[in-house]
């Protein structure tokens, strides 16, 4: 994996991708996030990937892509510790698996650069009807978020965590700031972004000099002063345990317990934390699954998931109305067990060799391997598969024990009955 | 229009090796070698919508949701060891899924391959039940469903489905109901293993780095019957053509309305490849991102992203559904409607077309670039008796006229059905 950079503030990492049938290339831009852009850089992907200057029709720029054999083109908005994403990618076949014996792969960039880099615009501003429609589309979309009930049990509990912490700025933006935003005003904060955004271009199975050159030469038109990125803190241990109950209309409750005080963690420390939220209840065979679901059947599903920047460990749980309270209790004593005993060999070496087979397997998957390396850029870290893989194989009983140790319960979160059963 | 010939590169990539062994044990492999993981699929043709059979002389008929409670009890040994603990000493990621047509279990692994095959073959081949087993299962099966019948999409699909269908089985929750899974018993469960977990209605399917000698090896150390099993017959309800409801509404908590619009079209007999290449070109025609329709409703608001149409086709049954997300769900169905109407009029746009079956081939293309969609690929194209260099020729060899036939035959207002999730408040 190489990389290196392309004009100022800007990168470009080359992600070996000789044995896949696609090729693909992804724009990101880094900023620090704030609750003031949220909304409007949440929004701007949508107005940007409708059309573009060179497309000027929706329906056209679709058909395009069909032309380019389903070529996938998408972008999206989201929040990574302190800062947001704006993430631009097209994916398509290589050429040598075009009918016609077509070059694709430059088509692809070309197209990916003009939707980022040439919108259509309508007097120096963005097309007021795509502003209009996607300031619906966005409204609607947060206004869904219960119809998924287990993601939403799960971003309530990150709201009631963070509060307005800079950790807990929404991907999505916030429904009472889409109102105010105009066509004038989106535009600025997408010309605010271009000029002072960090941009980190990667390739898997495309030629990275092309790459280079395309996004190097718009980049030059643009007065670009990059910001750094952000940092914020990871919570610390929590001062109470606060409960949560929502009432609503459902057959299945959802439970979700987060609990806090792990420190940002050093090379080994992350491994550590991988290794002891798969124990704790991310493998088929964790305490969380064997003994909350198999030995008590307080639930359907009970799963663990450790996150890096603010030093939570998020339980959550698909639990009868009547069994939640049962259940958070048994989920706690899993964790208290793991926090005073350290795990046996057996135990700790499938977690080791199951962690091995997902990463092994990453590597074939452009997707997968396109996202570590910016992951690891984005925290500073920049270590290959292979290397974090040997950091886990060195894990320690006695280093997950001590990893768990620092946690407590922060937040509980239940969705519960009509009735509040 | 479409080149029809295949790049050099298209064809290598499609290339598979199959062995149909003398206990009607089919093997297909499809070699990666520069890919590290490998994933094997066991897979049998017994699916939810088989709900009657006759075997050994016996005629059964089952209660909705067997198949999906028998993948759950596969994992356990008759030691009390389970496969998932098993699985854990080599790594490798395992699980199961239940379909109408099949049930499959899986595992990715990187390392010990043949252990991995050695698991995967002995405790789907060596089922062991109990009633305190039984009795337990039904429990957390139960959570299950609980957890399905807050999801109002499935609860939209399948009323959309018992709209359409009379009898056929298709119109039945793959995991059956909290009192149908309450009769199922460990002599039932083993009724189901003799007639459906027998070589000869299964397949093992594997991509990735690893050989059909080891495949074949793994199968000879399984120790799988040597002669093939008596043949299941396959009983289905007579299922007439018309639908069985036209209209449901009902509540639940969501934010906006769902809706579905589904067509009940004539059953295929036989192979069904051709007509599966046409029905999934029809739904990107009417409604696809391509169309002039898809871009007026996300205009008007009147649908959300996720919005298009599909179809589902199973032994004794065929349809088209459209459905999304929507504030005023009649008017969506009543442009979808129209648009069926002016297709049929007008004629399909050439152009569209064409850029439809391309992008048809890329998906085909880019699905051989993963191991499980590789292996996935290989499962579901040996039990609909084809090939997935079958399934590119029917695309490459569709034609327009074919898909305007289709369009007149097809998608009768008559024959259609419409759904409405809506809000609780």
């Amino acid at each position: 994996m190489q990389r290196y950079a392309i004009a100022p503030g800007a990168f470009l990492t080359e992600v070996p991708g000789d044995k896949f049938k696609r090729g693909k290339i992804s724009i990101h831009l880094i900023t620090p996030g704030s609750r003031e852009n949220a909304t409007p850089l949440a929004l701007l992907p949508h107005v940007l990937d409708r059309r573009c200057a060179a497309i000027p029709d929706p329906t056209e720029l679709a058909r395009r892509l069909f032309a380019l054999y389903g070529a996938d083109l998408s972008s999206e908005s989201y929040v990574v510790g302190a800062n947001r994403v704006l993430s631009f990618s097209i994916a398509g076949l290589k050429d040598a698996y075009a009918l016609g014996g077509e070059n694709l792969t430059g088509q692809y960039l070309e197209l990916l650069c003009n939707i980022l880099f040439e919108p259509k615009l309508a007097a120096g501003v963005f097309e007021a009807d795509d502003v209009a429609i996607e300031k619906d589309k966005q409204a609607d979309f947060l206004r869904s978020e219960m119809n998924d009930k287990r993601g939403y049990c799960l971003r309530q509990t990150r709201r009631k965590l963070y509060g307005d912490s800079p950790l807990g700025i929404e991907s999505a933006g916030y429904l009472e700031d889409i109102d105010p935003l105009t066509a004038a005003g989106i535009h600025a904060d997408y010309q605010h972004l271009l000029q002072h955004a960090q941009v980190e271009v990667q390739v898997c199975g495309i030629d990275g000099q092309a790459a280079a050159q395309a996004v190097a030469w718009r980049l030059e038109k643009l007065p670009r002063t990059p910001l750094p990125l952000a940092t914020a803190p990871p919570l610390g241990k929590p001062a109470e345990y606060k409960h949560y109950t929502e009432p609503m209309n459902t057959v299945q409750g959802k439970l979700c317990i987060v609990s806090t005080g792990a420190p940002l963690p050093d090379g080994k420390g992350e491994a550590v934390m991988r290794i002891a939220s798969a124990l704790y209840g991310g493998l088929p065979t964790s305490r969380l699954f064997m003994n909350v679901r198999e030995k008590q059947s307080l639930c359907y599903y009970c799963a663990a998931a450790y996150g890096y920047y603010g030093g939570t460990l998020t339980v959550d749980s698909g639990v009868e109305h009547a069994m939640a309270a049962r259940a958070a209790e048994a989920i706690l004593k899993e964790l208290e067990a793991l926090q005073r005993e350290p795990v046996g060999p057996e135990e700790l070496a499938g977690a080791k060799s199951y962690m091995r087979s997902i990463m092994d397997a990453g590597k074939d998957s452009p997707d997968v391997l396109m996202n570590w390396a910016f992951n690891e850029w984005l925290r500073g870290t920049n270590r290959s598969l292979d290397e974090v893989l040997r950091l886990t194989g060195a894990v320690t009983a006695e280093e997950v024990r001590d990893a768990l140790a620092a946690f407590s319960p922060a937040v509980e979160y239940v969705i519960t009955g009509k009735e509040g059963a | 229009m479409m080149d029809t010939r295949l790049p050099a590169a298209t064809e290598a990539a499609l290339r598979f090796e199959e062995q149909i062994l003398p206990n009607g044990l089919a093997v297909r492999l499809l070699r990666m070698p520069d890919y590290g993981a490998v994933h094997a699929i066991y897979a049998t043709r017994f699916g939810s919508i088989n709900r009657a059979f006759e075997h050994g002389g016996k005629s059964v008929v089952l209660p909705a949701g067997v198949a999906h409670f028998l993948e759950h009890k596969m994992f356990e040994n008759a030691d009390g060891v389970d496969a998932f603990s098993l699985y854990a000493e080599t790594g490798a990621v395992a699980n199961a899924y239940t379909g109408f047509d099949r049930t499959s279990y899986i595992f990715t692994a990187t390392n010990q391959i043949d252990k991995n095959l050695d698991i995967l073959l002995s405790f789907v081949g060596h089922p062991h039940f109990t009633r305190a087993t039984v009795q337990k299962e039904q429990g957390i099966i139960a959570q299950e469903i609980g957890m399905y019948d807050d999801h109002a999409e499935m609860r939209c699909f399948y009323a959309l489905l018992e709209c359409l269908y009379h009898n056929h089985p298709v119109r039945d929750d793959i995991a059956g109901t909290v009192g149908s899974i309450a009769e199922i018993t460990p002599e039932l469960l083993y009724t189901c293993t003799d007639a459906f977990y027998n070589p000869s209605n299964m397949a093992l399917c594997a991509a990735g780095n690893l050989t059909m000698e080891q495949l074949l090896d793994a199968v000879e150390r399984a120790g799988l019957p040597a002669e093939k099993a008596a043949p299941t017959r396959r009983v289905f309800p007579e299922e007439p053509l018309t639908i069985a409801e036209k209209e449901r509404r009902f509540k639940m908590a969501v934010a906006m309305p769902l809706f579905a619009l589904g067509f009940k079209e004539k059953p295929v007999a036989g192979n069904s490849t051709h007509t599966e290449a046409v029905c999934d070109i029809l739904g990107e025609l009417l409604c696809g991102e391509t169309s002039r329709l898809y871009r007026r409703l996300y205009d008007e608001g009147l649908v959300q992203p996720g919005f298009g149409g599909e179809y589902g086709h199973n032994d004794g049954c065929l349809y088209h559904m459209f459905s999304g997300e929507s504030n005023q769900p009649e008017k969506v169905r009543d442009a979808i409607l129209e648009e069926i109407v002016r297709q049929r009029r007008e004629g399909i746009d050439p152009r569209q077309f064409d850029t439809c079956k391309r992008m048809m081939y890329g998906e085909a293309v880019a699905e051989l670039e993963s191991v499980q969609q590789v292996a996935g690929h290989l499962s579901t194209s040996y039990f609909r008796g084809r090939t997935p260099a079958a399934e590119l020729a029917a695309i490459a060899d569709m034609t327009l006229q074919d898909v305007e036939a289709a369009l007149d035959e097809m998608l009768n207002e008559k024959r259609s059905a419409f759904v409405v999730v809506e809000p609780t408040v």
